[in-house]
């Protein structure tokens, strides 16, 4: 299954992809992720928790940078397992910085596959919580390069 | 597992008592088939499940009217509603899919009120009432309220119930002549998950359908209407030709998900075909 979009930053390029490459910051963006913890330079664990009606899943999964062209490409390899389901999520990423004045384009794509009873239940809960994990993705990287009074006025 | 707290209340006012919490891992449960799969997948880990099957007896009856309208309680067990013969006289289209629904241990204990409040857009019932335009009652503490199936579903395992609230009764109008049908592709085993889940119903005068409902289920989020589709039907005298544009119909205009059953495209390719069964099915019944 493959989500793609773009999200513009007020930003230069070199900015936004300095932040992107901090893996702190970047897992601070997307909600959800907690329990971050660099194996070495290139790769880390973490673990994905998200909430669909009553039920949370969780998910314990390695993040491997793959391929980093400063400024302007982030690719990277996820590979996880879904914390009390047997299934495996596997999952590659490419994020590109497009220069556009003083903004940036983002522009994502994210393939995903899982195995196993995932492969049922996980998919679609994918598929629904992709546009809100992207929409607070968004807000939360304009937020961070938002200009400090505009942060104190909020 | 982590230990959980089981209540059974003898009565539906009690029941709805124990709901009204801000803890949202207190839930109710009919039959357990589908929400105790769930606690064994380790994502529900529930602090209090409220037993309802000690409740009164009337919510799990079924009961017709002159005009064929049914009134069935949230209660009633799948096994139970297959073997009315009011249903089977006024919507045949629930025992036929019945038949096919999970398994006969599933079918004993699960209930109908549990089914539809699940959420789970792999039910076979949930396209079966909306087609047939059914509609739900629910209860609360704080009163009850009458919403129509298509409003129940808001998205993947989401519904519009509030954690305090229950289906209590679910009503089925009198279909006065309708002919309906649903088919479900399963792609492992015949009792499997489906792959794809197509309810139609029809008005019919002559040879001209004057109005139709089309839902699809199972490889969407919820439970969805293809109102296109349904728009080649009206006023159509079916043929070949038309069958073939509620096809393109309904596989333009839903986006549908792959998973272990089956990839978005081939999905697609299902409903293309199973849009034209179901509506020569349901005029055949």
């Amino acid at each position: 299954m493959k989500f793609s979009g773009e999200i513009a930053v007020d930003a230069k390029r070199d900015a936004v992809f300095e932040k992107l490459q901090d893996i702190h910051f970047f897992s601070s963006c997307i909600d959800g992720v907690r329990d971050l913890e660099p194996l070495d330079e290139k790769r880390f664990d973490a673990v994905l928790e998200t909430k669909v009606a009553y039920m949370t899943f969780k998910f314990k999964v390695t993040v491997e940078l793959t391929d980093v062209q400063a400024p302007e490409l982030i690719a990277a390899k996820i590979e996880g397992a879904p914390m009390g389901l047997v299934g495996r999520l596997t999952a590659t990423s490419a994020t590109r910085l497009i220069e556009a004045g003083d903004q940036t384009t983002i522009l994502y794509e994210i393939d995903t596959a899982l195995t196993g009873k995932l492969g049922s239940i996980g998919q679609p809960v994918l598929k629904s919580k992709a546009k809100d994990m992207e929409k607070q993705f968004a807000k939360n990287l304009r937020a961070a390069f938002a200009p400090a009074a505009a942060k104190g006025a909020a | 597992m982590i230990p959980f707290e089981l209540a059974e209340p003898r009565t539906l006012k009690s029941a709805l008592k124990l709901l009204e919490t801000d803890d949202p891992s207190v839930r109710a449960f009919g039959g357990g088939t589908a929400l105790i799969l769930m606690m064994k997948a380790g994502v529900f880990q529930p602090t209090r499940l409220v037993s309802l099957r000690g409740i009164e007896k009337r919510y799990a009856k079924v009961a017709s009217s002159k005009d064929g309208s049914l009134r069935i309680g949230a209660l009633t067990t799948l096994s139970a509603l297959g073997r009315v013969a009011a249903v089977k006289k006024s919507a045949p289209v629930i025992i036929d899919t019945l038949r096919t629904l999970s398994n006969v241990r599933v079918r004993n204990v699960a209930t109908l009120g549990g089914h539809l409040a699940h959420g789970d857009p792999h039910m076979d019932l949930p396209p079966v009432l909306m087609a047939l335009d059914a509609q739900v009652v629910t209860a609360a503490v704080s009163g009850s309220r009458t919403l129509a199936m298509g409003d129940l579903y808001t998205g993947y395992y989401e519904t519009a119930l509030a954690r305090n609230e229950l289906i209590s009764e679910i009503i089925v109008p009198a279909q006065a002549g309708r002919r309906a049908a649903y088919m479900k592709v399963t792609t492992r085993a015949a009792d499997d998950w489906p792959t794809l889940g197509i309810a139609v119903s029809l008005g019919v005068e002559g040879q001209t359908i004057t109005d139709a409902r089309i839902v699809v289920s199972a490889a969407t989020e919820k439970p969805l209407r293809l109102a296109a589709a349904e728009a080649e039907l009206r006023g159509a005298t079916v043929d070949d030709a038309v069958l073939a544009r509620v096809g393109e119909a309904a596989a333009a205009e839903v986006e549908l998900t792959g998973d272990a059953h089956g990839t978005a495209a081939y999905k697609t390719e299902l409903l293309r075909v199973y849009a034209r069964r179901a509506v020569r099915k349901a005029l055949a019944a």
